[in-house]
């Protein structure tokens, strides 16, 4: 299962994100959309719009800290 | 600029906005850092819960407070970031 997290140092609701994805022994990759202008881009092309967290679990994307949709996508 | 200057400056915008800083001091905490740690970095408070591009003109709509911030206390009783909130949200959560 193929998990990216775009997320900011200074964002509360991606360190929860983080911290449900680490409980639940989810491997992820992060990305930094403050430091990293090109990821940036890809993520506002992505997804039409700029706040983070946002994670794409093997292609699905999912906008903000949303519990319910997580375990969903993650088969939880 | 301080940290307890900014969060004055956010509060007295907030009130006069007819909305309140997040009753969750670790959220404002935060958020008033991340807003300052990029004022240093990149000369303008963006907000530290979206994606800067680089591009000066698209990224002037992510200063602090953000072209968005209006919009999201109405749809969803807090700006994305946290920092401001709706009275509704205030009452609610404050206390806990």
């Amino acid at each position: 299962m193929k998990v990216r997290v775009y997320s900011s140092p200074f964002c509360v609701y991606c360190k929860m994100l983080k911290q449900f994805l680490e409980e639940n022994k989810i491997e992820y990759e992060e990305v930094n959309v403050q430091e990293d202008q090109e990821a940036a881009i890809e993520m506002i092309e992505k997804t039409g719009q700029t706040g983070v967290p946002v994670v794409e679990i093997n292609g699905k994307i999912i906008i903000g800290f949303d519990k319910e949709k997580l375990k969903e996508a993650l088969k939880l | 600029m301080n940290e307890e200057e900014l969060r004055k400056i956010s509060e007295k915008y907030a009130e006069s906005q007819g909305f309140k800083l997040n009753p969750d001091e670790n959220i404002v905490k935060t958020i008033i850092k991340g807003l300052l740690a990029n004022e240093k970095k990149y000369g303008h408070r963006y907000c530290p819960c979206r994606a800067i591009t680089g591009d000066k003109e698209k990224d002037r709509k992510l200063i602090c407070p953000c072209f968005w911030h209006k919009m999201e206390i109405k749809n969803m009783n807090r700006c994305l970031c946290g920092l401001f909130v709706s009275r509704e949200y205030y009452n609610k959560n404050k206390g806990s």
